[in-house]
């Protein structure tokens, strides 16, 4: 299990020349990764999604709060602890294209930690064979395809199995997917987030996905928890589908909103928010942070911070003063079109 | 619509032998292809060589030949005498001198000297070029090495102070063009602390031969326009370095076996063989151009090499000698590029793929 209490972490903050603006990533993060259960991290671009997966992975410090790794607090680990640990907990990255070695066929990439890994457990040469060849078949690849060749040869989406077959190569016990499918071919991508799911219920990793897509959260983890990340700040929190049908916050709500809606098959939603302003990073609202861009804000948003408190469901949090159950996602039309 | 030709991948799934053949053989080709292109360069080059020349104001073909029967040479010698240095006499028609001038390049005859009367072309080219060879080979592999290790390092420590200093270095030496380095090197090392003799490739009082003495000599020669050689192209290798190992540290899969817990060297060697691909290209175009790259380092220490067979030739009007050299500095640019071409494919998978 991997914890964090009370994260928190601000980036120092460069360009402009007059001075230099910190920029808080995180905001006292609270975040429960079962053994074997699935966390979803939803927000725009720079709400800290990134950053706490980087800190999940050991690649990033973190200013305050705890990570607690099976209850182990990381910042007291002795370095060989700390590699070992972190080392179960392994990052798939966004881009396929640059997360393989161009001048490595994937045998080769395949080897370089199996082998490491042979000479930790006493195994025997044959056995990091096998073991390549069975992982890439756990990722839907044809090993006698796949070995021989270089990642160019390969399309997008073989490619980001292969970085998954690579993770697994360490045996890890968690995987922090950091928008692993938002640049992979959209007729490919239920294909990878498949991979994803089949390796929880069958290998019983846990999984810190982190996306802008909701859908595809949902579908990798419909048992599992849905966090909405706000500058830094859990704005709700709570099992996905609970979430998604049931939002409360409004900036989940404009989230939601904004996916598109099929016309024809679905209706938008009766509730549906506008879509936010862009954000200004300059303004930093003395209350609720979300504030000046909400579209229900009052006049005691500005007043104070809200906290992350029950929404009524269980598990169910939002840090909202006027919460409001709104129904935004799309509803299936029920007409005889749809008979037909 | 026509279906899109299928990836690389697709198309040579066939295993073993069969798709190995198949690769060779499209190997071999480009080779082929490869070679032909190069041949058509030279023969382009040789072609404009001939025809510029030609064109050059007071016809030196013609000025030779009566140069020839001013000095009381009956015309039938002058003619033969004017046809063995040039190759071409301008009695005959434009075609029929160029027709005989390609026929005895392809015989290897550039002529014979003018200014070394009677010496051909080509014994004066090649007596020259192991000079330029020995002294601009080591100047680029010199440069190489410091300027690839500089850069790295440079990279890798880009927040700290060595960094900064390494960048700054290789800016400031990119800065100094090569006859400034060369005159502050002589200036410095052999008149303000004469540590390095100054001017001609060996002291003539040894014997050249396999003894230590002038071996010992031609290397303390060499000292000074080697580095003078090294100094100006090390900034140009450092500062591409830097931004290379910079584009690679960015890449996911030097992050992705940093997590895998691949051992620091296994990194570190990732990351060299990607940063070093794109400047492999230049090296080898480089190596290339140093046949003709170093005239002023080889003016400023009396070195006898190209450089300074070109700027003699030139001075002396020696049009047979001019050309040759033109003519041995593009085919070697022409031959480095074809072989910076081939073993590209040979360290870039991305490359050898292209093949089939």
């Amino acid at each position: 299990m991997i914890e964090v209490r009370g994260l928190s972490k601000t980036f120092a903050g460069r360009g402009g020349l007059l001075g230099h603006r910190a920029v808080p990533a995180l905001r006292e993060v609270d975040l429960r990764l079962a053994s074997g259960g699935a966390v979803s991290v939803i927000g725009e671009s720079g709400c800290g999604k990134t950053t706490l997966g980087r800190i999940l992975c050991g690649l990033e410090s973190y200013d305050s709060g705890s990570l607690l790794i099976e209850g182990r607090e990381a910042k007291q680990m002795s370095l060989a602890e700390r590699r070992e640990r972190f080392q179960r907990i392994q990052l798939i990255h966004q881009d396929p294209y640059s997360a393989l070695n161009p001048t490595r066929t994937v045998r080769q990439t395949m080897l370089a930690s199996l082998r490491l890994r042979a000479s930790a457990t006493n195994r025997s040469k044959a056995w990091t064979e096998r073991r390549a060849a069975e992982l890439l078949e756990l990722v839907g690849l044809d090993p006698s395809y796949c070995l021989p060749r270089y990642p160019h040869m390969l399309s997008g989406g073989m490619r980001q199995r292969v970085v998954i077959a690579r993770a697994l190569t360490v045996d890890p016990e968690a995987l922090v997917a950091d928008e692993a499918v938002a640049m992979i071919d959209v007729s490919l991508r239920l294909g990878i987030l498949g991979i994803l799911r089949r390796l929880r219920a069958d290998l019983g990793l846990s999984l810190l996905f982190i996306t802008h897509d909701v859908a595809a959260a949902r579908y990798v983890g419909e048992d599992g928890q849905l966090y909405v990340l706000y500058r830094g700040q859990v704005v709700e929190q709570g099992p996905v589908d609970e979430i998604v049908q049931r939002p409360t916050h409004p900036y989940t709500q404009c989230l939601l909103s904004a996916i598109p809606v099929m016309r024809g098959l679905e209706r938008p939603g009766p509730d549906r928010l506008v879509p936010l302003r862009p954000l200004d990073d300059n303004v930093e609202p003395p209350g609720c942070l979300l504030a000046d861009r909400c579209p229900q804000a009052q006049d005691d948003c500005l007043l104070g911070r809200p906290p992350l408190l029950p929404a009524g469901a269980a598990g169910h949090l939002h840090a909202c003063l006027h919460p409001e159950a709104r129904s935004v996602v799309a509803i299936p039309e029920q007409t005889a079109s749809s008979g037909r | 619509m026509v279906p899109a030709s299928p990836p690389i991948a697709a198309q040579s799934t066939g295993r073993g032998a069969g798709a190995r053949r198949r690769r060779l053989k499209g190997v071999a080709r480009r080779l082929g292809a490869r070679i032909v292109a190069a041949l058509v360069m030279i023969w382009a080059v040789a072609t404009l060589t001939f025809f510029l020349v030609h064109a050059l104001p007071g016809n030196p073909v013609q000025v030779q030949y009566e140069t020839l029967i001013s000095h009381g040479v009956p015309p039938a010698q002058a003619l033969k005498e004017t046809r063995i240095i040039y190759g071409f006499v301008s009695h005959e028609p434009v075609v029929s001198q160029y027709g005989s001038y390609l026929w005895q390049l392809i015989h290897l005859n550039l002529g014979k000297s003018i200014s070394y009367s009677g010496v051909s072309v080509s014994h004066l080219v090649l007596s020259a070029a192991p000079w330029t060879v020995i002294l601009v080979l080591s100047g680029v592999l010199v440069s190489f090495l410091l300027g690839v290790l500089a850069g790295a390092v440079a990279a890798v420590r880009r927040t700290s102070k060595l960094g900064d200093l390494l960048s700054v270095s290789g800016s400031l030496l990119h800065g100094i063009p090569q006859f400034v380095m060369a005159v502050l090197l002589a200036y410095v090392f052999t008149t303000l602390l004469p540590v390095f003799p100054f001017g001609a490739p060996y002291n003539i009082t040894v014997t050249p031969g396999w003894n230590l003495g002038y071996i010992g000599s031609l290397v303390t020669h060499a000292v000074l326009p080697v580095f003078a050689y090294a100094l100006s192209s090390y900034g140009g290798w450092m500062l591409s370095m830097k931004s290379s190992v910079v584009s690679v540290l960015g890449d996911d899969f030097v992050l992705a076996a940093e997590l895998r817990g691949l051992k620091p060297l296994t990194q570190l060697r990732y990351v060299a063989r990607n940063a070093l691909l794109p400047l492999f290209t230049v090296l080898a175009l480089s190596i290339g151009f140093m046949f003709g790259g170093s005239i002023f380092i080889e003016d400023v220490f009396d070195y006898p090499g190209l450089g300074h067979l070109l700027l003699a030739s030139i001075s002396a009007r020696d049009y047979p000698l001019m050309s040759g050299t033109f003519l041995l500095i593009t085919v070697a640019v022409i031959l480095s590029n074809l072989l910076a071409d081939l073993l590209y494919t040979l360290i870039d998978p991305r490359v050898r793929g292209q093949a089939s």
